[in-house]
């Protein structure tokens, strides 16, 4: 084949040379375009073959995947603050709500402060951070031992749910009046944080 | 010789480039080292003019397809001329302009043709063939009047050097039909040939674009038909989300009144608490003891404490009559349960 190509005259050669190489370069193109538009095709075949299986499997669990929501969502009320209250409007009623518990327990309520943190202020290391605004207040109180007792039990069953981050207790100086038998009085103070969901 | 040409690109002349794509298409068709007519193309039937005018071989002669009759020897004149291989392009000038200048005839009674014949060493030698016109038209009729179907295409040519050297002007056009029907008709096949393997490489191409469009077609309608339960899976994640996150976050923080129990329930009642303290889950509690090391170890034998550590020395209150301490423990996860 060489040797037959050799042997034609050079502008034949340059024809001839000129058209196979045309003809390389224009099949090459071809079946690289081919072979991009087959992968291409492929991988979109294969993207879309998981989402629609995963859509129709959402499809066929869609009465579990109402209830089960339904559970979370009930869940979450149990443990937060709906976002649809504005967050210091909660904060004020959950200092209302945890003034009337130390009142109701018998304590005395000397002093309340209510600091709600907002989600994007919280800590970073915070995995909470993005999902709820922290609702803290913190109360000074006085009472007997009992009364703080009791308003423990109040702010443990309260739903949602609060957490005491830091209490202190001092006991109450006793006046000269005071006889043996007047039951010891405590001074408290202590921090409540409640959750709200965030936007 | 020279002449004027409007190809051009960028000032550089592109007739040359032109003169010589042409030269190389004409050599790969008609070009002997090609090989391509002495394929495509029918065996040429030859014929001496002198076969012809024998009445016994005029019957005979029109069997074939079609013929090159060769004129006799003494009636051409032949000549030979060598020019540089780059030249071919200007063949058909050279070959004129040869003629011109050895033609014993006046130039209206001259018909000739050329052949190169041999290519060595970047040069072409050309044997040319030089008739006078009258004596081609006679034999152009013998030959005519000989082949019994007048349709019958034939040419007249020369053997020159050993080469069969065929006359300008004295060619039926119809001699190359077969090998240009050929050409035709291998080309056809061989475009059939290529649609048809580019349609075969093309089906998987096909067939998987076609899937991909029914896919998307499929994902447009489910998730359409789905976007509800989509919004309500997003709810579900969410809400996970942030049950999970809350859990964790009260898990962290214990509640306060088990442990306040803990605390009295290990603290004897020779012991007086002024102060106690949890942060996080660190408890402090401070007061008077009458024995302020045996309250420490009372809180460590509890169980539910760790690190149970004095961060200062007990002194004697000598007014209470009792040691004063301050205490620093760990709450237990321990001791929650």
């Amino acid at each position: 084949m060489r040797a037959w190509f050799e042997q034609l005259p050079t502008e034949a050669r340059w024809v001839i040379g000129a058209t196979l190489g045309g003809l390389v370069i224009l099949v090459m193109t071809a079946l690289l375009k081919v072979s991009a538009s087959l992968l291409d095709s492929l991988q979109q075949s294969g993207r879309y073959e998981p989402r629609i299986a995963r859509m129709l499997g959402y499809e066929a669990t869609a009465q579990e995947l109402q209830v089960a929501a339904q559970a979370f969502s009930r869940a979450l009320d149990g443990l937060a603050y709906p976002r649809a209250d504005d967050a210091n409007a909660t904060g004020a009623r959950l200092q209302q709500t945890l003034r009337g518990f130390a009142e109701e327990a018998g304590l005395t309520v000397v002093g309340s402060q209510l600091a709600v943190s907002a989600a994007q202020d919280i800590d970073d290391q915070e995995k909470e951070v993005g999902l709820f605004d922290q609702l803290a207040v913190e109360l000074s109180l006085d009472g007997p031992p009992i009364a703080l007792d009791a308003f423990l039990v109040a702010v443990s069953q309260h739903s949602p749910a609060l957490a005491t981050v830091s209490i202190d207790i001092q006991r109450k100086r006793r006046s000269r009046r005071d006889d043996d038998e007047t039951p010891d009085f405590l001074t408290v103070r202590l921090r409540v944080v409640a959750l709200r969901v965030t936007a | 010789m020279r002449e004027v040409n409007q190809l051009s690109l960028f000032g550089l002349d592109l007739s040359g480039l032109y003169r010589r794509a042409k030269l190389g298409v004409q050599q790969i068709l008609w070009g002997e080292e090609v090989g391509l007519r002495a394929w495509f193309s029918p065996e040429v039937n030859y014929c001496h003019l002198s076969e012809l005018e024998s009445p016994a071989s005029s019957d005979t002669a029109p069997s074939a397809e079609s013929f090159q009759v060769l004129l006799p020897e003494s009636e051409v004149l032949v000549a030979t001329m060598k020019l540089p291989a780059s030249a071919e392009i200007f063949l058909a000038e050279a070959v004129t302009a040869h003629v011109e200048s050895h033609t014993p005839f006046a130039w209206d009674e001259t018909c000739w043709g050329s052949k190169i014949v041999e290519r060595r060493e970047g040069s072409i030698l050309i044997a040319i063939i030089i008739v006078a016109r009258s004596t081609a038209d006679a034999a152009a009729s013998l030959a005519r009047r000989a082949l019994t179907a007048d349709d019958t295409p034939f040419g007249l040519s020369a053997e020159a050097g050993g080469a069969v050297v065929t006359l300008d002007g004295y060619q039926n056009p119809a001699l190359d039909a077969p090998y240009l029907g050929n050409l035709r008709q291998f080309a056809l096949r061989s475009a059939v040939a290529v649609s048809g393997m580019a349609f075969l490489a093309a089906i998987p191409v096909i067939w998987s674009f076609q899937t991909a469009q029914q896919y998307s077609a499929m994902l447009a309608a489910t998730e359409q038909r789905s976007e509800g339960v989509v919004v309500v899976r997003g709810a579900l994640v969410e809400a996970q989300e942030r049950v999970s996150e809350a859990e964790r976050f009260f898990s962290e923080h214990v509640s306060y009144r088990p442990w306040l129990h803990k605390v009295a329930a290990a603290t004897p009642d020779s012991v007086y608490l002024n102060r106690l303290s949890i942060k996080e889950n660190v408890l402090t509690v401070s007061g008077l003891a009458v024995n302020a090391a045996d309250y420490q170890a009372a809180m460590v034998e509890a169980g539910s404490f760790s690190e149970v550590t004095a961060p200062a020395a007990f002194t004697l209150d000598n007014r209470a009559s009792r040691e004063r301490f301050t205490l620093t423990m760990t709450l237990t996860p321990e001791g929650a349960r």
